[in-house]
């Protein structure tokens, strides 16, 4: 199978950590680039698409949000952000702007692989237009509105339906308590953060094997929640780097 | 004072008395057309002493000159209608003149004491009400955190004890630094001319009151403290009044205020002042501080650790078991010292602002699993065993703040046992709280530990040489876990016989949520 391998773009202002991404995106496959500043980083990701770009968010010359605000203003590239800085409201804001995830300075490289990995699924799977969305073993058909698992039509409420429906819209991604409280409740209800973990709490009784070790509706902390492929934890690393087939 | 003013005066106390004179003449006049009907009837021969009666009710009611013009009332009325002959003052029988002096004397005496026990009462309430105004004062200064916080406070005080409206111009150490009034339309520009002069110059002691033509308003300016200007400057809307209502007003200012100088020399609002700017001041250096050693620090850590996770993926590094171990070393090495730095960041919060938990609706199943995949970041091959209660009630909590708790006590849990022993993890809902338990196999507790082990820079004796590390983590987490409301125990059979931990965190009543909210009919 000859495929155009997949290009990213890293933008970190440490050398050291640029090498250390370059050698282990290399190693998967990946054509990499460099940049160093938030100038730079625009700069190169304007000249030609990528299928991914890490972004650290302590750029000397600009502010990490600013540069994703930009580049989200004329591109949908796979946008990873990688920072020391954890604070719950930028993390937050960050999603809002558009940014994929969000990884924790230190990362190990297997961690950074497996949310590019999900992220980069997510545009092909945006691109194709498919009408069924089908997440490990879960088909959420869109028309009629039912979702089954292994083939059997599990019965869901209609706000249970619409969580599963918009966290598989952006699969592998999470996605904000404040947006699915707003989606699902409406704007009155943004700060109303229980009615989300008892929704989630109930759909994960109907599509979880064991609803205390959720393997497919995950929760990221303080963020909200992403919606991952079955195996997704444990796909290895086989598959970093080619397109989905699907 | 003036004799036009003491005539004003007179003229303005006689205003306030007449209708309670008035009162008290109505009082009598009732009293005799009752007795008069009435004592011949039922054959009553002593009336002098009813008339003690409206003198009473006159003096606990309205105060002494009421209660003396209802006195010389009641003896008019005996001598005139009661004491033979009627009809006429003139009273003929000595025993009854001896009985009009004592009555006066007798009601002189009542109307004194009950008119001075009603303008103690009411210098009483007056007082309670001061204090308690003061003491609320006094408790909001206390609590404050910064230079605007004890200004709204004072501002508050002043406005509730005068009852108008008070422009309070903040003062401070440097008469240079000193704010503009605050630029409200509403306040004249004469106004807050006057209140600037005022609080540049040091020790202008005397108010002033500046008429604003415009709108005839009259306000009073004058720096709160005498003698410390540092204080700051009020201004009061007196409205439209003039002359001796200004006076009165004025004379209830400079109470208030003398109170407030007490209070705030008392307190030492100066010193408070440049404490919260300079506490502001110092969390600030520290949180750059912080941030840029934070930054500084995993900087390297991230190399370290993106390196060597690379190299474990190579072939050839992880086909040979030695190799592989060498990159394993490195990479737990680094999530350690990570650790240690998350650790020595927390514990520079935690003493220098003491905890601050951001309480949020979570469910505690969400936080054990967001804690147990860190630990696995750390260590991917320790055995866990995990029994999650299905059904436990959300939590009202800091979610970061337990997680982090409970990271570092499965940390320590994996750091005391053989990497090859099972680590135990459950929750449990119990009454009204939701435990998280944590149990291992190794070297347990001895008597001396269990006691420390929560204490800051505690590290038992027994591994100070196998393993190392800051002696943050436990307190830290003791700190995280009790800020939440919650309570950490410890229990061990013992040295070697393994260490069970509970984190235990209340269970609050929810928020009451329509059932149509959550429980919508389902969708077939």
């Amino acid at each position: 199978m000859s495929e155009i391998p997949p290009s990213v773009l890293i933008v970190e202002d440490e050398a050291l950590i640029r090498r250390s991404l370059r050698a282990g995106f290399e190693l998967q496959g990946f054509v990499v680039e460099e940049a160093w500043s938030g100038a730079d980083a625009l700069r190169a990701a304007r000249q030609k698409p990528r299928d991914l770009i890490t972004l650290d968010l302590g750029l000397p010359d600009m502010d990490g949000a600013e540069i994703v605000k930009q580049l989200r203003g004329w591109s949908n590239v796979p946008l990873i952000v990688v920072s020391v800085r954890a604070n719950e409201a930028e993390k937050v804001r960050l999603f809002e702007l558009g940014a994929d995830d969000y990884v924790v300075k230190p990362f190990g490289m297997a961690e950074l692989l497996a949310r590019a990995r999900a992220a980069m699924r997510r545009r092909v799977r945006m691109a194709t237009g498919q009408v069924d969305l089908a997440v490990g073993e879960l088909t959420i058909h869109l028309d009629p509105r039912t979702v089954s698992i292994r083939g059997a039509r599990i019965p869901l409420t209609p706000k249970e339906y619409r969580l599963l429906h918009l966290l598989a819209q952006h699969t592998g991604n999470a996605v904000t308590h404040q947006y699915l409280l707003k989606e699902i409740w409406g704007p009155d209800h943004v700060r109303d953060a229980h009615y989300l973990r008892i929704l989630v709490r109930k759909l994960r009784q109907k599509i979880e094997r064991d609803p205390t070790q959720p393997r497919v509706l995950l929760t990221a902390p303080n963020v909200g929640y992403r919606l991952v492929g079955g195996q997704a934890s444990s796909e290895g690393s086989r598959q970093i780097g080619s397109a989905p087939s699907r | 004072m003036s004799t036009r003013q003491l005539s004003e005066r007179i003229l303005a106390s006689v205003r306030s008395e007449f209708y309670p004179g008035l009162a008290a003449l109505m009082l009598v006049a009732a009293l005799t057309l009752f007795l008069s009907t009435v004592a011949p009837i039922l054959d009553i021969e002593r009336v002098t002493i009813f008339f003690m009666l409206p003198i009473l009710i006159s003096a606990t009611w309205w105060g002494t000159i009421p209660a003396l013009v209802s006195s010389i009332a009641g003896v008019a009325s005996l001598a005139f209608f009661f004491y033979p002959p009627r009809f006429s003052f003139y009273v003929a029988d000595p025993d009854q003149v001896a009985n009009l002096v004592v009555f006066v004397g007798v009601a002189l005496l009542t109307s004194h004491l009950a008119g001075s026990l009603k303008r103690q009462a009411a210098v009483l309430a007056r007082r309670e009400k001061e204090t308690r105004n003061l003491y609320e004062l006094s408790r909001e200064l206390a609590v404050a955190h910064s230079a605007s916080e004890i200004y709204g406070a004072v501002q508050s005080h002043l406005a509730s004890s005068i009852q108008r409206r008070v422009v309070l111009l903040r003062g401070g150490p440097d008469p240079k630094a000193r704010g503009n009034p605050p630029a409200d339309p509403g306040i004249p520009e004469l106004v807050r001319r006057e209140m600037a002069a005022i609080a540049v110059s040091e020790g202008r002691a005397t108010g002033e009151t500046v008429t604003d033509t415009a709108t005839g308003t009259n306000w009073f300016v004058q720096a709160i403290s005498h003698t410390n200007a540092g204080f700051g400057v009020i201004a009061v809307d007196l409205g439209a009044r003039t002359g001796l209502e200004i006076e009165a007003i004025k004379r209830q200012i400079e109470a208030v205020l003398a109170d407030v100088e007490a209070t705030l020399t008392h307190l030492d609002i100066g010193r408070a002042i440049r404490e919260a700017e300079m506490r502001a001041e110092t969390d600030r250096l520290r949180e750059a501080l912080i941030g840029s050693v934070s930054h500084d620090l995993r900087t390297p850590l991230t190399s370290i650790l993106c390196s060597a996770s690379v190299l474990r993926n190579v072939p050839a590094l992880a086909n040979d078991p030695r190799l592989a171990g060498l990159v394993d070393a490195i990479r737990e090495e680094a999530e350690r010292h990570n650790n240690d730095i998350q650790n020595l960041l927390d514990a520079s919060r935690i003493s220098s602002r003491g905890v601050r938990p951001e309480y949020e609706w979570c469910d505690p199943t969400d936080i054990v699993n967001a804690a147990i995949e860190r630990f696995r970041q750390r260590y991917a091959n320790r055995r866990l065993k995990l029994s999650l209660h299905g059904d436990l009630p959300l939590l009202f909590v800091d979610s970061m703040l337990i997680e982090q708790a409970l990271l570092q006590i499965i940390d320590n849990a994996a750091k005391y046992s053989s990497s090859d022993s099972m680590i135990e993890i459950a929750t449990q809902a119990r009454d009204d709280k939701v435990r998280l338990v944590v149990s291992d196999y190794g070297a347990g507790l001895t008597q001396a530990e269990k006691a420390g082990m929560w204490n800051q820079f505690f590290r038992g004796d027994r591994h100070a040489l196998t393993s190392t590390g800051s002696g943050l983590g436990l307190w830290v987490a003791h700190a995280f876990v009790t800020a939440n409301g919650g309570t950490i125990e410890a229990v061990s059979e013992g040295e070697g016989h393994g260490t069970t931990v509970w984190l235990e965190l209340p269970v609050v009543p929810r928020p009451a949520e329509p059932l149509m909210q959550l429980d919508d009919a389902l969708d077939e």
